[in-house]
């Protein structure tokens, strides 16, 4: 048969998975199920922005249970995102660049940075907490791939 | 017998993997084949442009599982555009320290550290801005593969 070379159950569960939207003008936050770790690996996220005239300033982050701050990501000034943009966040563990941010063309930003490594038990928070939102922005197609194990 | 050191299992197989060349204009995409599981340590692609100018992007995608409303993507834009009629090579690792450079007609970036399932795909991306005559070939990638 050969090397035959299954995943060890070390590895954790690659699992990939969608979050629905959240209101409009609201941030989006996914927290950790009951009874697994996750170690978060990627996660993109777009918002679209209104037209009222604002800096909406990046920030993702990691909380823990009792709501306290475990990992802040901010964007510099250059980097924020402008009304009228649709802008792209695509975060990943082993992404070597760092406050990037790209107009693909004029209204679309795609921006990249690195997520930490982490491991994340049950009731964790990780997800944005963005300055200068308008009730009108909207966040969408948030995706996150993680590796998971059962505790 | 003395200290024989044998590839852990747990370390998977190294594998390199040639994508067939897309059609003229069109992305490249590698789906993970049922019964594996995948990181993708490097990819290397050629791009070559016809003499129609205009400005070329490329990027890097990746998606899924599921094709048809997908659930996850990346996507990497270099934002050096490639005028007409350049040649350029695209070379994509893992800890690459190196992002979103050009040097010598070649581009540097960075990989994502993640562990591909079945259906999941990745691929490049004119990102919409290919032109007649424009092709990626040459699409070279090792992969670290898990049977599951």
């Amino acid at each position: 048969m050969g090397n035959v070379c299954y995943v060890p159950l070390a590895g954790g569960e690659s699992v990939s998975f969608a979050l629905p939207n959240p209101a409009a003008g609201a941030d989006w936050l996914y927290t950790i199920p009951a009874g697994y770790e996750y170690e978060i690996r990627a996660l993109q996220c777009k918002l679209i922005c209104s037209l009222v005239v604002a800096d909406r300033r990046p920030l993702f982050v990691i909380y823990d249970t009792a709501g306290n701050d475990h990992w802040r990501l901010y964007f510099s000034p250059a980097n924020y995102t402008l009304a009228g943009e649709t802008s792209v966040f695509s975060l990943y563990v082993g992404c070597q660049r760092t406050d990037y941010s790209f107009l693909t063309v004029v209204t679309s930003r795609q921006n990249n940075d690195t997520l930490p490594y982490n491991r994340l038990p049950a009731g964790y928070q990780i997800g944005t907490a963005f300055g200068g939102l308008d009730a009108a922005d909207q966040w969408s197609e948030i995706r996150i791939n993680a590796l998971r194990w059962r505790v | 017998m003395g200290n024989v050191c044998l590839t852990p299992l747990e370390g998977g197989e190294i594998v390199i993997i040639t994508v067939p060349n897309p059609g003229g204009t069109s992305d490249w995409i590698y789906s993970v084949p049922a019964g594996y599981e995948m990181t993708l340590l490097s990819v290397t692609w050629q791009v070559s442009t016809s003499a129609l100018v205009g400005d070329r992007y490329i990027g890097y995608f990746s998606w899924g599982p599921v094709a048809d409303a997908v659930l996850y993507r990346m996507l990497t834009v270099f934002t050096t555009v490639i005028i007409a009629g350049q040649s350029r090579a695209v070379v994509l690792c893992l800890q690459s320290s190196r992002t979103n450079q050009n040097i010598v007609n070649h581009y540097h970036d960075s990989l994502p550290e993640i562990r591909y399932t079945p259906g999941m795909r990745w691929g490049g991306t004119w990102a919409g801005s290919s032109l007649p005559g424009d092709q990626f070939f040459n699409i070279v990638q090792t992969v670290i593969r898990w049977r599951v």
